[in-house]
């Protein structure tokens, strides 16, 4: 037994994941692992890179402690996967994982990032053959709501799991003992996380310009989901929005008032309550970098605001 | 390197695999001190129970010898054996390592066995002394653990290596130990896990096998069951199911029966009778089949999981005649 030389390597080996890891950047190089925590980050682009690396990744998805009544479990981002040959595909993935503080549930989110759309929709036609997978007769194309998401998307029933293509990212999501449309809501904020990545992961939507008192407010922030503008909550305050939030480890809550007017929403819900009663929402609200994204136009006009929209201009003005 | 089973006595520095209740052991050791002589500390403890098993203090021992282990037996259930030695010479230091105690060798995929998996195995299994304890066992604990994903490709390649056979490719990532790291994934990767958890502690020969053959477009309808995870019971279609089989028993970590007889996680279930009938409603098309007729044995490999092709999604050519003796189709 070598008690002494193991003993070095073991020393020498903790030393260098600590210098990897400092300051919660990691840039982890090609055919290396970095692993603390709950978090795994392998590079297996020895040879080829996507060009992202791993905070692109985690920008794709919720922050482990982003989705109320859950605990951040753990996180795998493989990059570059393929990138240690010449020839072939070449994606990088994450897998994030959450489960219930109170209840019996599990939240898992996968994310691939391909080289191309094609290869994306290649995933999502891998899953959908009855040979790959034993559940397919289950599967069924769209949302649980109907409305759309992504560029193509499958769900299966009582499951809450779903998984579509946005541009060249497959996102699976499932959300076992929450409800269908828990999981749908976590899709559409990962649909926006996609469309907004700074690395052009999807065709970019059109900006859409939100006009206050003729001033642009909140750019770059606001886009169109399938038809539906939805921007941050604070795109409001410029038009005498007050914003209040109420963020606890159960809930995400924010309130907006304005001249008596009220609108609570909450992370992952499809309705918000108003000083008028509950409305259903045309998208559901979810986080995005320490605040809430909501179906602007409705927002809106339940603080008591007219919404003029041309083309890819939207005005809010007071009544 | 992996473990197979040592049957030497010389109790190595990484993890090794030893059959329960051998004994007779000795320690090699060297260390680089700056004195000649010193004393060795040799605790043992057993990794499930955090029980100390065993000590021994040698003193005035040289800086590199052989001790003996007198008296030092591996338990007789499986578990992981802690070891830690320490050195006091001109300084103390000290080194932890530990062994895995299984039944018999490890067999098929896992031999040798991985490391990744008899972390596992040793910890879900740990107190059973038979092989069909051990297997109930870790069916169980697959199912407590687990999280069935809906029937999704998950942890599959499609290998073409016999009639029907199907490879599993085991993601490592998901085994090393991330806190605390369900396994997910659709039937294969629950039947196949299974059989290297089986193999790993030496319990028996599993191999996998499938409700029917692929690519014929059969499908059935299966009765309510609860799948591992938090759903709630349920009935629904599958176009086939893989489970883990052994001498025409079938044990499935990845569902439990809840109506019928008998209830919960099938463990040594005939297969033909008792689990045909607690898992089949019906079939729409084609019939009970289990393929191949003896099974196979998962190709495991510490490959990462190839991406799929950038330019759409390939039909293998072996899909379509997938017999032995043809080159590897993979995709």
């Amino acid at each position: 037994m070598k008690a002494t030389r193991n003993l070095v390597i073991l020393l020498a080996a903790l030393g260098s994941m600590t210098i990897c890891l400092r300051g919660g950047k990691t840039q982890v190089p090609p055919g290396k692992e970095v692993r603390k925590e709950g978090l795994l980050i392998v590079n297996r682009g020895t040879i080829r890179s996507l060009g992202l690396d791993e905070n692109d990744m985690m920008a794709l998805v919720y922050g482990l402690d982003e989705i109320p009544g859950f605990v951040g479990q753990y996180t795998v981002i493989e990059l570059n996967v393929g990138g240690d040959s010449e020839r072939g595909g070449l994606e990088s993935r994450l897998i994030r994982a959450w489960i219930g503080r109170e209840r019996k549930a599990y939240l898992r989110i996968e994310c691939t990032v391909c080289q191309a759309k094609e290869s994306a929709r290649a995933w999502l036609k891998a899953i959908l053959d009855p040979r790959n997978s034993s559940g397919s007769p289950m599967f069924r194309q769209g949302s649980f709501s109907g409305l759309p998401l992504g560029d193509e998307c499958w769900h299966i029933s009582k499951f809450a799991i779903i998984f579509f293509t946005v541009g060249r990212v497959y996102v699976a999501i499932q959300a076992s003992g929450e409800e269908d449309l828990f999981a749908e809501a976590l899709g559409v904020g990962i649909e926006y996380f996609i469309r907004l990545h700074p690395k052009r992961l999807a065709e970019a939507s059109k900006p859409i310009t939100v006009l206050v008192a003729h001033q642009p407010v909140g750019q770059g922030k606001a886009i169109s989901l399938s038809g539906v503008t939805v921007a941050p909550i604070s795109t409001l305050e410029p038009a005498q929005v007050s914003i209040k939030t109420n963020r606890t480890s159960k809930e995400w809550m924010v309130t907006a008032t304005r001249n008596g007017r009220w609108v609570k929403v909450r992370a992952f819900s499809w309705e918000m309550e108003t000083d008028k009663g509950k409305v259903k929402l045309e998208r559901p609200v979810f986080p995005y970098k320490g605040e809430l994204v909501v179906p602007l136009r409705q927002v809106a006009e339940a603080l008591g605001m007219v919404v003029h929209q041309r083309g890819q201009t939207i005005a809010l003005m007071a009544k | 390197m992996p473990p197979g089973l040592d049957t030497s006595r010389a109790i190595p520095t990484f993890s090794g695999c030893y059959k329960v209740g051998t004994g007779g052991f000795s320690l090699a050791y060297s260390v680089e001190d700056q004195v000649e002589f010193g004393t060795l500390v040799v605790v043992v403890w057993d990794e499930g129970a955090g029980e100390r098993i065993w000590q021994r203090t040698y003193d005035f021992v040289p800086r590199r010898g052989q001790v003996v282990l007198e008296g030092f037996v591996l338990p007789s259930y499986i578990t992981s054996v802690g070891f830690q030695v320490t050195w006091s010479g001109c300084g103390v230091i000290f080194t932890r390592f530990n062994v895995f105690v299984v039944l018999d060798a490890p067999k098929m995929p896992m031999d040798p066995a991985w490391v990744s998996v008899l972390r596992i195995s040793c910890q879900w299994a740990r107190g059973e002394s038979t092989p069909d304890g051990a297997a109930n066992t870790l069916t169980q604990r697959l199912w407590d653990e687990g999280e069935y994903n809906g029937g999704r490709l998950a942890y599959t390649r499609y290998i073409c290596t016999s009639p029907g056979n199907r490879d599993w490719n085991i993601n490592q990532n998901n085994l090393n130990g991330l806190p605390p790291g369900k396994p997910t994934g659709q039937c294969n990767d629950f039947a196949d896990f299974l059989v290297c958890l089986i193999t790993s502690v030496g319990a028996f020969d599993a191999v996998a096998q499938r409700t029917h053959p692929l690519g014929l477009g059969w499908w059935f309808h299966y009765k309510e069951i609860d799948s591992a995870g938090p759903l709630p019971p349920q009935e629904g279609d599958w176009n086939y199911h893989q489970f883990c089989v052994y001498g025409g028993n079938v044990w499935d970590g990845c569902l439990a029966f809840v109506a019928g007889s008998p209830q919960g996680v099938p463990k040594k279930l005939l297969r033909d009778a008792v689990y045909y009938n607690g898992l089949i409603a019906y079939y729409h098309y084609g019939q009970w089949l289990p393929t191949p007729a003896n099974g196979f044995v998962p190709i495991v490999t510490a490959q990462d999981l190839p991406p799929y092709p950038p330019l759409g999604y390939q039909e293998p050519a072996c899909n379509r005649g997938c017999g032995g003796g043809g080159p590897l189709c993979t995709w």
